[in-house]
């Protein structure tokens, strides 16, 4: 970079060494006591990292707030009691069926990947969805990451010019139940958050100064702060600065948040809803490297008119669902991306005298594809009235542990938490490998 | 005036409609695909017609003269002979779910309603397909797809008034088939746009005064946590030549849809039934249009039949069948 | 805490084996301590300077007068120091002088408020207003810190009952969250095993400290105590275990025995609890109240974990680093840098009665505090104390000083009254709270999020507070660029530039010459969102 101003040839010497010093920095272990943010510390070298992130993988998560039914959708059971009024259909998977609302879907079930067998044992919407968005339950002194901030760490680059994590939920319903905390992952694994449009606050540049202006105060505040920095020796120091550092980044990254940048065949294709708008947004930030973006589509929560409440959003899902996976498939980026569908539990059996189904995390389904998982596999069963897991059970840390997996992220790997090692996951949970490419 | 519990039996499945043969006999359409005759009392086991039953749920069921006309959510219609008990012919008849199934006074003539948002007018006797009415939107304003739910002839048999799940309702000249009268009752659809971002509601019943001037829809009034069908049971009342809404009668105690309505004989009032988690039964002075009556009752009622002494009715729903006294 | 999920069975366990005489405090010689009335500052420094020579270790020399009278005021009153609050330090800042700036600036209601406010977020998250208010009145009471610690506990208090009523739907948080604040110990670990790292801590210390709370209950919102009830736990292998209530493993608690209450006295504490619910009052404290029982066996205890994790906290509060890290981690097993000096200045707030404004006073005057922050080479073992670490500002210290520091400079200029400049600086902090919030409260080894960067850069909200205010304005009037470089220097960061400083931001105005304004309020954001504003250093 040739500097614009004689007085700031140290500038990108500091741009030089700070960024080599964050290639492989260290934050220093201790616990987090005292505010928001504590201190990680990953026990394996950063390095480990550098040829995954390499990889340039984003996660998806479609959030299905408030709990979508298993049985009207993964896992049907036609003609049985507990079955409810819809048919199942075949679909490009011999023996495999969906059902009915999902007939695109159906037709793409040899790209998908079905988890049938999940008992999370938790069906309180508040400590469902946080148990599910961090893998496992909190403890009374250690509250884990969520999975969006774990992967923006994992796979984010602290110099990157996109967030690490963006998160859609437009709907107020469920909302509060998935702040998604960084925990001792540190603040700057936050999301952004995108609940009430697509362009993040502070983004734009103010009017009144120019972009030139706008580079120049900033190297003027960096060199003025490096000098600062000049025999300080505090990473959080260094991480003030690589705030500011990533600004610019951010701001360049402004038509990613523009809608209108999508040709409207595209836009069509995704179909009218806030939510298919928000996936379509969702794709653009995976294409542009950002590695975690979640859309939450709320409210499931159907205990009244059940079946109404499913005609009326699986459709719109399984829509949706198929055209991400034809675009990302057109796009070349199904390799790279993986796709995670599920709510905080399932519904249960029994239909209740609303023609409503409850709460339940007995026996549910997760759905998800992309990123070399299995196509056409389907894990686990559960019983003929969908009451119990017959096979294969499994919890949130199992799935948490296939999605890390999948993209190329060790799930055993650890943190250094105050003197403590926290791994991933819970020891002893692996990753389903029979869904692993 | 207040409704008392007489019998009651309690059951497996849930039952959605209900109907009287030519023989007086009460049968009924369930969860399970079947059509059946049932006792209130629950003295006699139930009498499975013979032939292969719907393979979902059975949501409409009409008599038209010696005949049963079954509708299910598997889209096909089903005709029974009902004094045998044995299944006629079955005809595939709409795209989507069907809702309901009513006969014209004269038996005669079948409707059906489904979630295709066409109306089918049906040859009672031979099945034949004489009519496609269709003029409900096939999406809600939110690019949802609609539902169709209920229908209903007028004395005459001349005219079918149908309503969906915005709360439209359309009136027809059967023979015609065109639209004579459209209203609206916006009031029986919630579209929650923030919080959940979805709907709930549709006007669930419909019925003609017996002098054939006055419609009424039944509902739900407006819901605030759309999980449950927590809003009051609802009820608009149209004078339906002039398109004129005139009443509006919600419940104050009790909350959920109204899935039946049915005039007494001489048009003094009118009984509702529906429920939520709860089954509710109510009853509506058609002088004053005021609730009379409105009462929990022991389970979701689907269906209703009037006895045309108007002193009691069979009511059908959730894991129950039951007879009630009105006095 | 997950039963299926021991993780800290996984715990480091090389320094189990230190453990094996007993805590590291028992070796401590107290006869062999410093007398108890000998200052804090002297004793503070005997010691820091005591670990130096034996590591060999050079100090870095008094940071410069404007540096500390700024960490003064910020750790003090939560605040940098005003233009006339650094001319008056650094004028002679004589130890005397030290002495009495330190005596006025903890003396002022400011203190309070800022005290009360920082012990809001310990022990409150800083979410609790009815907490503060009480906070609020305890601090300009001088209440001591064992009589906090007892009205949070037995909630008697209005506001104080909100640490166990905000807690008490999980008594397992409680419990926790009471040893981690007050007690410096965490032991949640011990709740599905025995602690991996201290031997004599199993499941029963757990429980038994949990015990305590075993009786209190929620009720709308409030908590109440029983009389009666007992718990019991599942043991490791499995077995129901009935639990006395103890502390931190010591002798379990004689009390009287609970009868058991007939049904109709059932069906009486039902009534009264649905009226005090409906009237939205906090049940009566028993005859026989286990919690306050807590308050006694913690002030006895003949282990001291009370006075030394408090001693802790504020001396990591001060220096940015505890004596014992993790601050949760307080037990006989991890040894402190500075065991003695821990040992002493836990002795000497207990005999002050727990008066923290003298341990906080004694602490500032130290020569530990008042080093400088810049280091050349590699920088000392952190628990040296030989350098000062740069602290990252919290949301009110940093949200209170971006708005005093942006106002014409006349505003809190030598010609106010100091009463008058008091109570404006008081309004500054009224109208500081919404700022805060946007900024995150800062942990050890805090990680700055790019929110706060992009607020700064690009909100108009932030532009028209901190770039169009008072000082702005006051910058635009001054005649030529020097005296605004050295205005903005020594208004934003309580110094002046130095040459080179000067030089560089000349070349920049000169580059902008075209719009002067806007080319200077560019300069003012540099340095108001610039590092050194950002830390306490």
């Amino acid at each position: 970079m040739t500097p614009r101003f004689p007085g700031f040839c140290a500038t990108s010497a500091h741009d030089i060494s700070r960024r080599a010093f964050l290639s492989h920095s260290l934050a220093v272990g201790s616990g987090a006591l005292l505010g928001t943010a504590g201190a990680v510390h990953a026990l394996d070298e950063d390095s480990v990292n550098a040829a995954l992130r390499a990889t340039g993988k984003s996660v998806i998560l479609l959030w299905l707030a408030g709990g979508p039914s298993q049985l009207e959708t993964w896992d049907p059971k036609p003609g049985r009691p507990t079955g409810g009024p819809f048919a199942s259909i075949p679909t490009s998977v011999p023996g495999v069926h969906l059902g009915e609302l999902m007939p695109e879907m159906a037709r793409r079930m040899h790209k998908l990947t079905l988890i049938r067998s999940v008992n999370s044992r938790d069906a309180g919407h508040g400590t469902a969805a946080e148990m599910m968005l961090r893998g496992r339950k909190n403890e009374a002194a250690l509250m884990y990451p969520d999975i969006g901030c774990l992967i923006a760490k994992e796979l984010g680059r602290a110099d990157s010019k996109v967030p690490g994590y963006v998160s859609f939920y437009s709907q107020t319903e469920g909302r509060g139940n998935t702040n998604a905390t960084p925990s001792f992952l540190g603040a700057q694994y936050a999301p952004m958050i995108l609940n009430d449009g697509m362009m993040p606050p502070n983004l734009s540049r103010l009017a009144n100064i120019t972009s030139a202006d706008h580079r120049d105060r900033a190297q003027l505040r960096d060199l003025l702060s490096a000098r600062f920095a000049d025999n300080r020796g505090l990473e959080a120091v260094r991480s003030h600065a690589s705030a500011y550092a990533r600004v610019h980044g951010l701001m360049s990254s402004e038509p990613l948040f523009d809608i209108a940048q999508e040709p409207e065949s595209i836009r069509q294709r995704y179909g009218p809803s806030l939510f298919g708008q928000q996936v379509l947004m969702a794709r653009r930030m995976a294409e542009a490297g950002v590695p975690f973006i979640r859309v939450a589509r709320a409210w499931w929560d159907s205990h009244g008119q059940n079946f109404e409440t499913h005609q009326e959003m699986v459709p719109e899902l399984d829509h949706v669902m198929a055209t991400l996976m034809d675009d990302l498939e057109q796009r070349g980026m199904l390799e790279s991306t993986l796709v995670l569908a599920m709510g905080e539990f399932g519904r249960t059996p029994a239909i209740n005298p609303s023609l409503g189904r409850d709460h339940f995390a007995a026996a549910w389904s997760v759905a998800m594809f992309g990123a070399g998982l299995q196509g056409g596999a389907v894990f686990g069963r559960t019983d003929p009235d969908g009451q119990t897991v017959a096979e294969g059970e499994v919890g949130p840390g199992e799935i948490f542990a296939t999605v890390l997996a999948a993209v190329g992220i060790d799930p055993e790997k650890e943190y250094l938490v105050g003197s403590r090692p926290v791994p991933l996951v819970n020891p002893g949970i692996k990753p389903i490998r029979s869904l692993l490419a | 005036m207040k409704i008392t519990e007489l019998t009651r039996s309690g059951r497996k499945d849930i039952v959605f409609c209900v109907a009287r043969t030519a023989d007086g006999a009460l049968c009924a359409g369930t969860s399970e695909g079947k059509v059946l005759g049932v006792d209130p009392g629950g003295a006699r086991a139930d009498a499975v017609f013979s032939g292969a039953p719907h393979t979902s749920y059975v949501t409409g069921l009409a008599r038209a003269r010696h005949r049963l006309i079954s509708g299910s959510y598997d889209r096909h219609l089903i005709w029974w002979d009902g004094s045998r008990s044995t299944q006629l012919f079955r005809k595939p008849a709409h795209e989507k779910w069907i809702r309901k199934v009513c006969a014209s006074p004269d038996g005669t003539t079948v409707a059906s309603v489904a979630d295709d948002m066409v109306a089918r007018i049906w040859d009672a006797e031979t099945g034949a397909l004489r009519a496609e009415l269709k003029g409900h939107a096939p999406e809600t304003p939110h690019h949802y797809a609609s539902m169709l739910f209920t229908c209903a002839f007028d004395p005459s048999g001349d005219l079918l008034a149908t309503a969906d799940k915005v709360g439209r309702i359309i009136v027809w000249n059967v023979a015609k088939g065109e639209v004579v009268q459209t209203m609206d009752s916006p009031g029986m659809y919630t579209w929650d746009p923030t919080q959940r971002r979805h709907s709930i509601g549709g006007i669930r019943s419909l019925a003609f005064s017996p002098d054939g001037k006055t419609l009424v829809a039944g509902g739900i009034g407006t819901i605030g946590n759309i999980d449950h069908l927590a809003g009051n049971a609802r009820i608009e009342v149209f004078e339906w030549r002039s398109g004129q809404s005139v009443a509006v009668v919600e419940t104050g105690q009790v909350k959920g849809l109204v899935n039946q309505l049915a005039f007494a004989a001489g048009g003094g009032w009118l009984l509702g039934a529906g429920g939520d988690n709860k089954g509710l039964h109510l009853l509506v002075n058609c002088a004053t249009w005021k609730l009379e009556f409105e009462e929990t009752c022991a389970f979701h009622v689907h269906d209703f039949l009037l006895d045309p002494g108007g002193s009691q009715y069979t009511a059908v729903g959730h894991q129950g069948i039951c007879l009630n006294g009105i006095s | 805490m997950n039963a299926q999920f021991p993780a800290c069975l996984v715990l480091l366990g090389a320094i189990a084996e230190s453990f094996a005489a007993g805590p590291w405090w028992r070796e401590v010689d107290r006869a062999t301590l410093p007398p108890l009335n000998q200052p804090i500052e002297q004793v503070v420094d005997q010691f820091v300077a005591r670990k130096l020579d034996a590591e060999r270790v050079s100090p870095a020399p008094d940071t410069a007068p404007e540096t500390l009278i700024r960490r003064l005021s910020l750790d003090l009153v939560g605040r940098v120091a005003t233009r006339a609050e650094i001319d008056a330090f650094s004028r002679g800042s004589s130890p005397l002088e030290l002495r009495q700036t330190v005596d006025r600036l903890i003396d002022s209601p400011a203190f309070d408020r800022y005290l009360a406010q920082e012990l809001n977020w310990l022990l409150m998250d800083g979410q609790s207003t009815e907490f503060r208010s009480y906070l609020d009145a305890a601090t300009k009471g001088r209440k001591s810190w064992d009589a906090i610690f007892a009205d949070a506990i037995r909630g008697s208090t209005a506001g104080a009952d909100r640490f166990v009523g905000s807690r008490v739907k999980d008594l397992d948080k409680l419990s926790n969250d009471v040893s981690v604040l007050f007690f410096g110990v965490n032991v949640s670990c011990a709740q599905c095993h025995d602690h991996p790292e201290v031997r004599s801590w199993n499941q029963d210390t757990y429980y038994g400290m949990k015990a305590f709370f075993g009786r209190t209950f929620d009720n709308g919102g409030f908590a109440g105590e029983r009389p009666y009830g007992e718990i019991s736990y599942k043991t490791v292998k499995g077995e129901e275990k009935a639990v006395r209530a103890h502390f931190l493993g010591g002798a379990p608690l004689e009390e009287p025995v609970a009868r058991e209450p007939s049904a109709e006295d059932k069906k009486q504490e039902k009534l009264l609890l649905d009226d005090l619910r409906n009237r939205k009052l906090a049940p009566p404290e028993p005859a026989y109240s286990r919690k306050a029982r807590l308050i006694e066996a913690a002030l006895r205890d003949p282990e001291g974990y009370f006075a030394r994790a408090v001693v802790n906290r504020t001396w990591h509060r001060l220096f940015g680093r505890g004596l014992v890290m993790p601050l949760d981690q307080m037990h006989g097993a991890n040894r402190p840098s500075h065991p003695e000096l821990l040992e002493w200045l836990a002795l000497r707030l207990q005999a002050d009665g727990f008066d923290l404004r003298g341990l906080i006073r004694g602490l500032v005057l130290s020569e530990a505090y008042r080093r400088d922050s810049r280091w050349n080479g590699s920088l000392p073992a952190p628990g040296l104390f030989a350098v000062a670490s740069p602290r990252p500002l919290n949301p009110r210290q940093y949200a209170v000083s971006l708005k005093l520091v942006s106002l014409d400079p006349a505003f809190l200029g030598p010609e106010i009254r100091p009463h008058e400049v008091a109570k404006r600086i008081e309004g500054i902090e009224a109208g500081a709270g919404g700022l805060a919030f946007r900024f995150e409260r800062p942990g050890d080894g805090f990680q700055f999020p790019v929110d706060e960067a992009l607020y700064l850069s690009n909100s108009p909200e932030a532009r028209d507070q901190f770039l169009n205010g008072g000082l702005a304005r006051h910058l635009d009037a001054l005649p030529e660029a020097n005296g605004r470089i050295r205005t903005a220097y020594r208004a934003v960061l309580g110094r002046d530039a130095d040459p080179e400083e000067t030089g560089t931001v000349r070349q920049y105005l000169e580059s902008r010459a075209d719009r002067p304004q806007e080319a200077m309020r560019q300069v003012l954001w540099a340095l108001l969102t610039g590092s050194e504003f950002r830390f306490n250093h």
